[in-house]
């Protein structure tokens, strides 16, 4: 009885945070979009680096999605 | 050989349909060399440096920011976040989830933290005053979501003042410039920037190049 219990709340919490890993997945991809706009507001010799940067951020979100998804 | 077949002279070399450089009628810019450090927030004459809006015949003179000092509380939140799962390593989390789940927590916990300071690194970087010499820019980037562009011309100034408040922005020199103008946005703020009284300084002169323009029929 209290096995299930226990194994449907560590379901729901990793419902919920399959749910945030994606939206916070989704808003990795906004930061890439927002990157851009804000290189072509401001033109710098830095735009290589700034889009690594992004890059590196929605790289980093998808493997926690990823985490979240296959390995909890 | 008739006048008109030889070469500019030295002086009229830095003329651009009208325009003189810089240096030649700003005493503070002409003392300014150019810069190729993009993260300090007072940028003369900054190098490889443009933005959208810029027409062909138009320079940058001076590129501004918000001091750095101004970030000290989300520096000081970051380093409170990222040292917050090692006081809180014992919580009852610990005891309620299993250990994939709490690993799960901390790494998501470390990346909303990158997360937070690169939103606060981009929105400074790009959060920009530009003084070019045909007009003055605001680019406010309030959020990572929300963009707020304003601008006059030169011409189009008609009252400046700076002020510098509070004791650590006596110390370090920082405070806001008020430009009030006669177009549509009655008042731009250049807010935090380093060094006001040397910015309002430069505006002062850049509006006295644009009357000696119009007198001497310079203007395009």
């Amino acid at each position: 009885m209290n096995f299930g219990f226990d194994t449907a709340l560590l379901a729901l919490v990793k419902l919920l945070f399959v749910v945030g890993g994606g939206l916070y997945f989704l808003f990795a991809f906004v930061v890439i979009r927002q990157i851009a706009i804000m290189k072509k507001t401001l033109i710098t010799p830095l735009e290589i680096e700034i889009s690594i940067l992004g890059w590196l951020h929605l790289a980093l979100t998808a493997s926690l999605f990823l985490y979240f998804l296959f390995g909890l | 050989m008739p006048e008109v077949f030889n070469a500019p002279k030295s002086k009229d070399k830095n003329k651009f349909n009208g325009h003189r450089h810089v240096d030649e009628y700003s005493e503070i810019m002409s003392q300014e060399k150019p810069t190729r450090n993009y993260f300090k927030a007072f940028l003369p004459k900054p190098q490889k440096t443009a933005f959208d809006t810029q027409t062909g015949e138009e320079n940058i003179i001076l590129l501004l920011r918000q001091h750095p000092v101004t970030l000290f509380k989300q520096v000081v939140m970051v380093i409170i976040a990222v040292i917050l799962p090692l006081l809180s390593s014992g919580s009852f989390f610990t005891d309620f989830l299993p250990a994939s789940y709490i690993l799960g927590l901390n790494l998501g916990w470390y990346l909303l933290v990158f997360s937070y300071t690169l939103a606060t690194f981009l929105t400074w970087f790009y959060s920009v005053y530009i003084i070019s010499d045909e007009r003055i820019i605001d680019v406010d980037f309030v959020s990572l979501l929300f963009k707020d562009v304003s601008s006059a011309k030169i011409d189009a100034i008609q009252d400046i003042s700076s002020k510098t408040s509070g004791f650590l922005a006596s110390i370090i020199n920082y405070g806001t410039v008020y430009i009030q103008t006669a177009g549509e946005q009655r008042e731009i703020q250049f807010e935090n920037i380093p060094q006001p009284a040397k910015v309002a300084a430069i505006l002062n002169e850049l509006m006295l190049e644009e009357e000696r323009e119009k007198i001497e029929g310079r203007v395009q």
